[in-house]
């Protein structure tokens, strides 16, 4: 296919990574030849390239290198040029394209009489340049470029007196070099010895023609010839392991001379070929078959691939015209190997599966479950157990953190109502208490006995319940007694002076005689009935209860009066903020003066007052103190969870999920807390979701499916992308498939049936696409980050479902037309127990149910034309049975197969490298140390049996300083013409 | 990490060039050279299905959203994208022939919404809704497109040439496709590119420069790792959930698959699988 074209009777392309897209074509004329630097863009419409330099010499340019070369010094690289007159001139590349005066970097001249006909730089060590004229001449530029080292390949020279027209270096061996000349004579030279190595020569022995030679790029061993012969226009590869004749002969096509050969960079199964018939033919070597041929109106002087575009070469015509093509691409038969991906892999929940070239199974790897500190089984048992309650016993007694062995301590006294669970949990243990103050008063104070005294209250005196004491406890009470009393008077002192502050704190009047001071006003006033003076005095004295004894026997209002008057004078801390609110049954008055170190005491406080409805409320206002006050969440948490608000602890918990096991303790709390949570809180499902998927993310990320579908169960009904990953996880094939499958309910398919569409088979694709201001019309959705998803989703579903009220029937997945569909793969409705009906998924209708109801539950209000709509329709819903030529062709016979596997057979890459790598056991001629250095730092341990093959080749073909040795060379006589074109022989020995 | 479990004889005569497991990763799918589809069950280790298409090679295959039933797209050498369902047997719903190679197709994640990449630098799209019609045909760049990946919500989709660039079209409603972003790190052909399959903004990409690039779509196009494997890069691959992140490629005639593994920050790292 054309794709550009210039000027030019020869080209060379870039060997750039960034500037690929660079070739420069010699143009010759009369006055001489000027070298074009040809930039072009594929994209671009027009078939012109541009040109961004250009360089003038004043004699015919012959032939046209370019390589990359001292890279700091020349960016661009090395543009060599072999002229008619003998010398070679070097320009530098980066200077032609900025247009500077002088991009000629040298001349290396006085080489040959006659013009140079080839030209190669060395891809290893680009500063050997290989050069073909009257004989084979290399030029070293690495020491100094203006007066380059100028040395012959060795001696005897195998081409005699025979111009040189072509040199080729091997592509993988750095010192093998091959020539050929006009008598049709190739010859291979081993630069490290400076030996010509091998020769062969074509028998059908022509003269004065062009002999076109470039090496195998992938198989060192061979050589490809072309003749510019119009007997016999071949082309032949060589081997050099069987070197009685060519091992692949492609003849028949060109039906003149070949002139130019191309072997392709970027598929090393592919030649190119040009001929003065003006054919160029691709041909791949391995198939021994014609890949592409086109016939050109022109006689091809040059081709050349582009070294890194791939499927795209030059071509230059003898009159000075180059194009820039491409192989056609997509024609049948042969693909190249660019576009083959050659190994892959894909994977799927813990399994991945990989293919590789030359191997025709699939190989299945497993992936490894991981599970860090056991999180995911202590997940997985925590969630197996059914009743909350056991899980919370469970976390009790397996739990390591106190932290969260606190909280699941609370857990279970929310979940038990117990009071004295609560107290103990809270630190305060009911039975010490009552214990202490059993010992103190001598009296029972258990709160076992409510009930009896409810039963009790009777007008008869209730009677004192005394303690019982043990011989024992009694013995060791004394002992104490003594032991309180002698050692540790001051402390007991003082404890009980903590003890019973409120107690002491009034200043008593010891006075016991009512005929003096305050007592006899008091009696006074008593004496003529103003109580309310005598309750004044009373109080304004210290005595307190006689106050507080009065205003009872009076009404309610004074004695609340007195009461207040009492508790508000007072200065004592405890007494004003925390007694005279369980009076006053006040308690959210406590909580938001308690001295928040010790909240417990407060909590419990609380818990006892009558008040119990207040004390979530009172938990949650403790929470909030701790939030507000001191950003201590754990506090905060542990009021929270006391106050069973779900969206109070999961505001907290939402941070929990630095780390894995943070993030799964978060999510065991929250199950439980949502259980026992009092409010419903959409906020508490968002978070909690959010931490659900971001915990099955990981499990599933650790190949913990189990854990992932756990997990999941929990989330809300219309977390879309829970829902759907819940379906994965339940169909989906791994290693848990089965005990997932076996201990949950299927989960109804959480996306919505639709009907795939017939089509058209279409032809070329020559009809319009777009009108280009059309809007198209297709299933898209704005971008949203993940958290979004099921927002996201539902969104989606109500673009689907508005977008179905125009074809109504046919995407309607329970729709008369696709029952089939429907009745194949709806699952049964969920029974997942947290699941409650999904919204955007419809539940499949039961049986019975009309088919217009049905239509009406998936599409909202009915339209009063829907069953004519689904009339209409229907043909499109069942389409006529497609013509044939839609359908896929019926399995292929096995016949087919056969054939199939017989092309194969001929696919298999020829010429075994293995027979002759046996041979190399022979000890080495070794005056190899300069280039065996060098050799070493590059080459790679494949190369380097293949480099043996040759030192092999030098020493059992020694060509020594003597004629008798060239002509034995020469001498080789090829077999006869069937032998040489059948399969190659078994090499020798 | 990895352990080889099993191998499955593909039945192919010449070289594979794509495999895929559905929705479910009940079935494998492999296409070829040889022009056949073959799928397997994978517990059951055995062929369940065959697809012959034509002789051409076939690059690439993608299979629906099992709310589609079970669809497969395929396209090949010679220029023909068809989708098959399954049926009692497999069954072409839909072809469409294209002048030269198309290299890759996928679905848009949850649609049948084929986005096609061709050799000449087009980028197809067929539609189910318009009975496969093409929806639009665009040249997203100058030469070979060699892969392509839809975003996970469909909103993007990344296509890869030979032209060393990387081109992110945005799609909205109503709109046709626009290019978002254009990377042009690469120094050589780019012959892979995938969205991660949790983040819609992480991207990776490789080619015949042996790079793996990373990068991140905000405002501008950030590139957040680059690991130099020194080979061809041929085809990269996430697991479900992004975690693990395998390259496929060849050097010197060899084919390589090296496993990375996610840590911070969507940075990757090199482990031993096998």
């Amino acid at each position: 296919m054309l794709l550009k074209t210039t000027q030019g009777n020869m080209s060379v392309w870039s060997n750039l990574k960034s500037q690929s897209n660079l070739l420069v074509s010699a143009v010759n004329d009369q006055l001489g030849a000027q070298l074009q630097f040809n930039s072009f863009n594929l994209g671009q419409k027009n078939t012109s390239t541009s040109i961004i330099g250009t360089i003038s010499c004043k004699d015919a340019v012959t032939c046209l290198a370019w390589e990359n070369f001292a890279q700091e010094t020349y960016p661009m690289g090395l543009v060599a040029a072999g002229t008619s007159e003998g010398y070679v001139a070097l320009y530098d590349a980066n200077s032609a394209i900025n247009q500077e005066e002088e991009s000629c970097v040298s001349i290396i001249d006085q080489l040959y009489e006659g013009p140079v006909n080839a030209i190669e730089f060395n891809e290893f060590k680009p500063n050997l340049i290989a050069l073909g004229g009257q004989d084979v001449l290399i030029a070293d530029i690495i020491k100094d470029i203006q007066n380059p080292q100028v040395f012959g390949p060795g001696n005897p020279n195998l081409h005699e007196d025979s111009s040189i027209t072509a040199v080729s270096w091997n592509k993988k061996i750095l010192h093998i070099l091959a020539s050929a000349s006009q008598n049709g004579l190739t010859g291979v030279w081993d630069l490290r010895n400076n030996k010509p190595i091998f020769s062969f020569q074509d028998s059908s022995a022509i003269s004065n023609k062009k002999v076109s030679l470039l090496w195998n790029p992938e198989i060192p061993t061979q050589i490809a010839v072309a003749y510019d012969d119009e007997r016999a226009p071949e082309l032949q590869i060589w081997d050099l392991r069987n070197p009685q004749g060519p091992s692949i002969v492609f003849s028949q096509i060109h039906k003149s001379g070949i002139n130019s050969l191309s072997w392709c960079p970027n598929d090393h199964s592919l030649l190119l070929t040009g001929g003065r018939d003006g054919q160029v033919v691709c041909w791949n070597y391995k198939t021994q078959s014609v890949v592409s041929q086109e016939q050109l109106n022109f006689e091809i002087a040059d081709l050349k691939w582009s070294k890194r575009v791939t499927s795209v070469y030059s071509i230059s015509s003898v009159d000075g015209q180059t194009s820039i093509r491409s192989l056609p691409c997509g024609k049948e038969g042969y693909a190249p190997k660019w576009l083959k991906p050659p190994v892959g892999s894909v994977y799927a929940f813990d399994q991945m599966a990989a293919f590789k070239e030359n191997n025709s199974a699939i190989q299945v790897y497993s992936i490894n479950q991981s599970d860090p500190d056991n999180i995911f089984e202590n997940f997985n048992a925590f969630c197996s157990i059914d009743a909350d309650q056991n899980r919370i016993q469970f976390e009790i007694d397996k739990q390591h953190n106190q932290q969260y062995t606190q909280y699941w301590k609370l857990l279970n006294s929310v979940q038990k109502e117990d009071k004295k669970e609560y107290l103990a949990t809270l630190g305060f243990s009911v039975k010490e208490i009552t214990q202490q103050t059993e010992n103190y008063t001598g009296k029972r104070h258990s709160k076992k006995d409510d009930q009896n005294k409810k039963k009790n209250q009777a007008p008869q005196r209730p009677a004192i319940d005394f303690a019982t004491i043990t011989d024992q406890d009694a013995d060791s009470f004394f002992n104490d007694l003594t032991n309180q009393s002698i050692n540790k008077q001051q402390q007991t002192n003082s404890s009980r002076n903590q003890d019973v502050e409120i107690f002491q704190s009034e200043q008593v009047s010891k006075n016991t005689n009512w005929n003096v001071g305050v007592e006899k006003i008091i009696k006074d006033n008593l004496i003529v009935g103003n109580y309310e003076g005598a309750i004044d005095c009373a109080l304004k004295c210290g005595r307190s209860a006689e106050a507080l004894l009065l205003a009872y026997s009076q009404s309610k209002e004074i004695f609340e009066q007195t009461m207040n008057t009492f508790l508000t004078t007072q200065t004592d801390y405890f007494l004003k903020n925390v007694l005279k609110h369980i009076v006053l049954k006040h308690p959210d008055e406590i909580a938001k003066n308690y001295e928040l170190n010790t909240w417990k005491e407060c909590a419990a406080m609380v818990l006892n007052s009558d008040n119990t409805g207040q004390f979530h409320k009172i938990m949650e206002q403790l929470g909030d103190r701790f939030i507000a006050e001191r950003k201590d969440e754990f506090n905060a948490l542990q009021c929270y969870i006391l106050a069973m608000n779900g969206e109070k602890c999961i505001k907290i918990l939402i941070n929990h999920n630095k780390s894995l096991k943070e993030l799964s303790e978060a999510i065991k709390l929250l199950i439980v807390i949502e259980a026992y949570s009092l409010q419903e809180s959409e906020l508490f499902a968002r978070y909690f979701d959010s931490l659900i998927l971001q915990f099955a993310n990981y499990a599933i990320q650790h190949n913990q499916y189990l854990s992932a579908a756990y997990s999941l169960n929990f989330s809300s009904p219309d977390c879309q992308r829970a829902l759907e990953l819940l379906d994965l996880l339940y169909r989906g094939n791994h290693k848990e498939r089965n005990i997932i499958q076996k201990i949950m309910d299927k989960p109804t398919f959480p996306f919505k049936y639709e009907q795939i569409k017939m089509g058209i088979v279409k032809q070329l694709s020559a009809q319009p696409v777009h009108a280009p201001n059309q809007p198209v019309s297709r299933p898209t959705r704005p971008a949203v980050n993940q958290h979004q998803d099921d927002h996201n989703v539902r969104q989606q579903i109500q673009q689907n479902q508005n977008q179905n009220t125009n074809s109504a029937a046919i995407n309607n997945p329970f729709g008369p037309n696709v029952a089939k569909t429907a009745d194949e793969q709806v699952p049964p409705p969920s029974k997942r127990p947290v699941q409650k009906p999904n919204p955007p998924v419809k539940p499949a209708p039961p049986p019975n149910q009309t088919k217009k109801q049905e239509a009406q539950n998936l599409q909202g209000p009915p339209f009063p034309n829907e069953p004519f709509r689904q009339e209409q329709q229907q043909p499109l819903v069942q389409p006529p049975p497609p013509p044939k030529h839609h359908m896929a062709p019926p399995p292929p016979p096995p016949q087919q197969q056969q054939f199939q596997s017989n092309q194969q057979q001929q696919f298999q890459p020829p010429l075994p490298q293995q027979p002759f790598q046996q041979q190399q056991h022979q000890p080495q001629i070794t005056q190899q140390q300069q280039w065996q250095q060098e050799q070493q730092q590059q080459q790679q341990q494949q190369q380097q049996n293949q480099q043996q093959l040759f030192n092999q080749r030098t020493q059992q073909n020694p060509v020594l300083d003597n004629k008798q040795q060239i002509q034995q060379s020469k001498a080789v006589p090829p077999p006869p013409a069937p032998q040489r074109r059948g399969p190659p022989p078994p090499p020798k020995k | 990490m990895l352990t080889e479990s099993m191998q499955i004889n593909s039945g192919h005569q010449s070289m594979i060039h794509d495999i895929k497991y559905d929705y479910y990763g009940d079935k494998l799918a492999s296409c070829g050279s040889d022009g056949y589809i073959n799928i397997y069950d994978v517990s059951k280790k055995q062929q369940v299905g065959q697809i012959k298409i034509r002789d051409s090679p076939l690059f690439s295959l993608s299979w629906s959203h099992p709310r589609f039933g079970n669809v497969l797209a395929t396209s090949s050498y010679d220029g023909e994208i068809s989708i098959f369902k399954e049926q009692k047997d497999w069954m072409k719903v839909a072809s469409f022939q294209n002048e030269g190679s198309v290299n890759c197709v996928q679905f848009m994640p949850r649609e049948l919404f084929l986005a096609c990449g061709t050799s000449d630098g087009f980028v197809i799209l067929l539609d189910n809704n318009k009975n496969w019609d093409v929806d639009y045909k665009w040249q997203a760049h100058e030469s070979t497109i060699h892969g392509l990946c839809w975003n996970y919500d469909g909103s993007l989709l990344a296509t890869c040439s030979a032209d060393k660039l990387i081109k992110i079209w945005e799609f909205t409603n109503n709109n046709k496709p626009q290019l978002k972003y254009t990377i042009q790190q690469h120094l050589d052909v780019v012959k892979d590119v995938q969205f991660h399959p949790l983040e819609n903004n992480i991207l990776v990409s490789g080619g015949d420069d042996g790079k793996l690039r990373i990068h991140r779509l905000d405002d501008d196009v950030v590139e957040i790792q680059l690991i130099d494997f020194h080979m061809t890069i041929w085809r990269i691959a996430f697991n479900m959930l992004g975690n693990l992140l395998t390259i496929n490629g060849e050097i010197n005639g060899q084919s390589q698959i090296q496993t990375l593994k996610q840590e911070d920050n969507y940075q990757y790292s090199q482990i031993d699988c096998n």
